[in-house]
């Protein structure tokens, strides 16, 4: 793997919440339009390191950087930008805003970055569509489905063509269908844009859909074990 | 073990307590000095009281500024008594949860914000006490007019200015207990255009007073001032619509994400906003009305300056305080709910939101409801009182100082707020509120 | 091969292999004496096991096996290799798990093998599930991939049994 394919990267990531060691050293390099699986049992620093990996969390040790920038030579602005423009988040729940409609939820990256609101409306429509949601475009996250919301999040998540969408048990507060319904969407959306994605999941059904798997045990990633002796 | 009745109450947490009772304290004895200024009967008194106090014809006047005083409180009351009231909320939703039955819930409500409310409004006795010592005999003794009278007091009227005050804090605990067992969370309805309906209704009553298309009534007192609380309560009532109107049209025609995320938080929680627009609506028509008033009191030259100046100017002072308390309890109601809502705030964080954006939200929300509101209302009541009496045309440029000074004060206060809260802010959209483990 | 497990453990005779068998696998058919039998008389001609001892006490003949070297190979050959995950029981899964749990030969690299070889199938299974759509194949699909879930889960919780009992690897 050339360093020019590798969309976001850490190495030797240490992070402690107070006197609670969270990340041990942990390292993990993303390719471009790579599926990977982050999972681990609970307690073993898995959101963390996406956290890491997307700058809402600086560590105390150890470099994460994004097509080859280190995060923590950035400035808070700047890594604002950057979660905005080149990364998408989804989380498990709680992620939309409640008072704005599915279409403002979806468009309200694009203002941000100072669009108008005509071609901002026209884009997040679009991506609204494309997940399967446009009929809710006007209707508000607390009288839509769990299902529904995790589109809406996704559409968002994808509006502004990022390079990795970083997922936190998307399907968690899910049932096995319709979590099924909302993974599959996400691949296939993400894998139309070439964006990289990296799920955290607990969920075997749900790593299986990537195309490799990391470990994380106790803040460190295991080592890779094949199944050939 | 104590008994569950006071654990509960004792739950709501000490500085809410400390809150409710500082705030009915205030506006009993408010009302108190209001009674016993009408308790002064009909004719002139043997007290030194100030002009417009002593001379019956302006007593009512007077009596309504004095209530007027307490148009700010009121918010402040009814906001510190919701303050917390998502935790109250869940508190309550947990012990219908746990197999309390509505009667019981109905009966903690009543008693956690009833009994501070209770305490306020007896401790109102001796607000009304220091108000007399500070504002009547401290003045009296310096040869000026007091302000609130030293001879006569509120008498038995206090028993249903103490017993309305508890009724309300009862009222608001009890609906606020049995709102939070009902599963059932309905969409409060968003305001009706009533107000204008009722300013309509002031206006005609002014024209009866004055005799436009028929003949003028023989005492005009009475219908001026039916007029007037007809325009307050009209105002009071158009006010909260036109906020909900307003949020509605910007947050459809805006390019900007925090004015965006404001409209719409105006347009959820439009009950609040509401409250706090007729509070500022109120108050801003006082200001428009004093700006005509003191500037035309000036230009007439007149040798009673003092008698109508003085007070008018200090009802000017107190509806500027009055805006400014205003302002900063729908800014600490728009912190609060912000709190309440960590989680998507700091998604919203993860996502690319930047921080400043969020704060620049909140200041929106606040300013959207309050300086279009406070303006506008400024303006009416200056034009109103223009139109109405004879006075020249100085006054106008009064009036629309006073409304400058209004729209300053909002906005100073909302900055204010914006800073002294930060920190909590702050606090709520850190990263450790998006940990689920 | 179960009975190669056992007889690592020391050289017995059929009566006490048929017992060590029934403890291993309280929830399985108990064996029958016949099949121990049986299975020794091929595993000795296929010398993978050898009768060191013959006691005539009262009653019918003891004879002791023990392993042979061979013998020794083909257990180790046999826990090397994970399981093929099966379509429906897979009781040869537990056997083999249990086996290495109990000898205690390097139970966690056990554990991680078996686990990327159910993953590897599952990847296999749910790329396959992306191209179909007629319903009856997805749910047979489907079918396979719960017990493979359910495998997985199985594997995961012994592993943390095991780390929680404080039992290195």
């Amino acid at each position: 793997m050339t360093e020019t394919e590798v969309v976001v990267a850490a190495s030797g990531v240490q992070l402690s919440f107070g006197s609670t060691p969270a990340l041990r050293g942990a390292s993990i390099s993303v390719a471009r339009g790579e599926l990977v699986a982050l999972t681990g049992p609970s307690g073993s620093g898995k959101s963390t390191l996406m956290h890491c990996l997307a700058g809402v969390l600086l560590p105390d040790a150890g470099v994460v950087t994004f097509a080859g920038r280190r995060l923590d030579e950035m400035s808070a602005d700047e890594r604002t930008l950057l979660r905005r423009r080149h990364i998408g988040l989804v989380l498990q729940f709680g992620q939309l805003v409640p008072e704005l409609t599915a279409l403002e939820n979806v468009a309200l990256p694009l203002l941000l970055d100072g669009r108008g609101r005509k071609n901002v409306e026209q884009a997040a429509r679009q991506w609204l569509e494309q997940l399967g949601v446009a009929d809710r475009a006007g209707i508000r996250p607390p009288a839509m489905s769990g299902g529904e919301q995790q589109r809406v999040a996704i559409a968002r998540a994808l509006v502004t063509s990022p390079d990795v969408v970083l997922a936190d048990e998307p399907t968690g507060s899910l049932d096995t269908v319709t979590g099924e319904l909302a993974l599959e969407v996400l691949v296939k959306a993400t894998r139309e844009t070439g964006a990289a994605l990296v799920v955290v999941t607990h969920d075997h059904r749900v790593s299986a859909w990537m195309d490799r798997e990391v470990v994380l045990r106790d803040g460190a990633v295991e080592a890779p074990v094949d199944a050939a002796p | 073990m104590r008994p569950l009745w006071l654990s509960v109450v004792l739950a709501s947490g000490r500085a809410r307590i400390a809150l409710v009772v500082a705030s009915t304290a205030l506006v009993s004895g408010l009302l108190l000095v209001a009674v016993s200024i009408a308790r002064l009967g009909n004719g002139y008194v043997r007290q030194p009281l100030l002009g417009p106090i002593a001379d019956p014809g302006t007593r009512p006047g007077s009596v309504l500024a004095v209530l007027l005083a307490g148009v700010p409180i009121a918010p402040l009351l009814d906001q510190c008594v919701r303050l917390g009231s998502a935790a109250q909320w869940r508190r309550y939703q947990a012990l219908a949860v746990a197999g309390a039955g509505r009667r019981d819930l109905r009966r903690w409500g009543a008693v956690e914000t009833g009994a501070p409310a209770l305490a306020g409004a007896l401790l109102g006795v001796p607000v009304w006490f220091a108000l007399r010592l500070l504002l009547g005999d401290a003045l009296a003794d310096r040869g000026h007019g007091a302000l609130v009278p030293t001879t006569t007091g509120p008498g038995p009227w206090a028993l249903p200015v103490v017993g309305a005050i508890t009724a309300y804090g009862v009222f608001v605990g009890r609906r606020a207990a049995v709102r939070a067992a009902d599963s059932r969370r309905r969409e409060s309805r968003p305001p009706r255009p009533w107000g204008p309906v009722l300013l309509l209704l002031a206006l005609l009553t002014l024209g009866r007073a004055f005799g436009v298309g028929v003949p003028p009534a023989r005492d005009t007192d009475p219908w001026t001032l039916a007029a007037v609380v007809l325009g307050v309560l009209g105002v009071a009532t158009s006010t909260p619509w036109l906020a909900y109107l307003l949020a509605g049209r910007v947050g459809r025609r805006t390019d900007s994400a925090p004015t965006l995320l404001a409209a719409s938080r105006i347009r959820a929680d439009h009950g609040a906003a509401g409250r706090a627009a007729a509070a500022v609506g109120a108050v801003g028509l006082t200001l428009g009305v004093l700006g005509v008033f003191t500037t035309g009191l000036l230009d007439l030259q007149n040798q009673d300056l003092a008698y109508y100046v003085v007070p008018a100017v200090l009802v000017g002072i107190v509806a500027v305080l009055a805006l400014a308390v205003i302002t900063l309890s729908l800014s600490l109601h728009s912190i609060e709910a912000t709190l309440e809502r960590r989680r998507e705030m700091s998604s919203l964080v993860a996502t690319g939101v930047a921080p400043r954006v969020i704060e620049a939200a909140n200041r929106t929300e606040c300013l959207l409801v309050t300086l279009p509101i406070t303006l506008l209302a400024g303006v009416v009541g200056a034009a109103v009182y223009v139109l109405g009496t004879p006075v020249g045309s100085a006054a106008a440029l009064g009036g629309l100082a006073g409304v400058v000074v209004a729209g300053g004060a909002v906005w100073l206060a909302v900055q204010v707020a914006a800073g002294v809260t930060r920190p909590w802010l702050r606090d709520a959209l850190a990263p450790d509120n998006l940990r689920t483990e | 091969m179960v009975l190669l497990g056992l007889l690592e453990r020391g050289p017995g005779h059929g009566y006490e292999l048929k017992s060590a068998h029934d403890d291993w696998f309280p929830s399985a058919k108990p064996l029958a004496f016949g099949q121990v039998y049986a299975t020794l008389a091929r595993l000795e001609r296929d010398g993978l096991v050898e009768a060191v001892e013959t006691h005539q006490e009262s009653g019918p003949e003891r004879t002791v096996y023990a392993l042979t070297d061979e013998g020794h190979a083909a257990l180790r050959q046999w826990l090397a290799e994970p399981e093929a995950p099966a379509a429906y029981a897979a009781d040869d899964l537990v056997r083999k798990t249990v086996t290495a749990l109990r000898l205690g030969l390097d139970r966690a690299r056990f554990l991680d093998r078996q686990h990327a070889a159910h993953m590897a199938l599952m990847r296999e299974l749910t790329g396959q599930r992306a191209e179909v759509a007629e319903p009856g194949a997805r749910i047979a699909l489907d079918h396979r991939l719960a017990h493979l879930d359910a495998d997985l889960r199985w594997l995961q919780e012994t592993r943390e049994r095991m780390n929680r009992d404080g039992v290195a690897s």
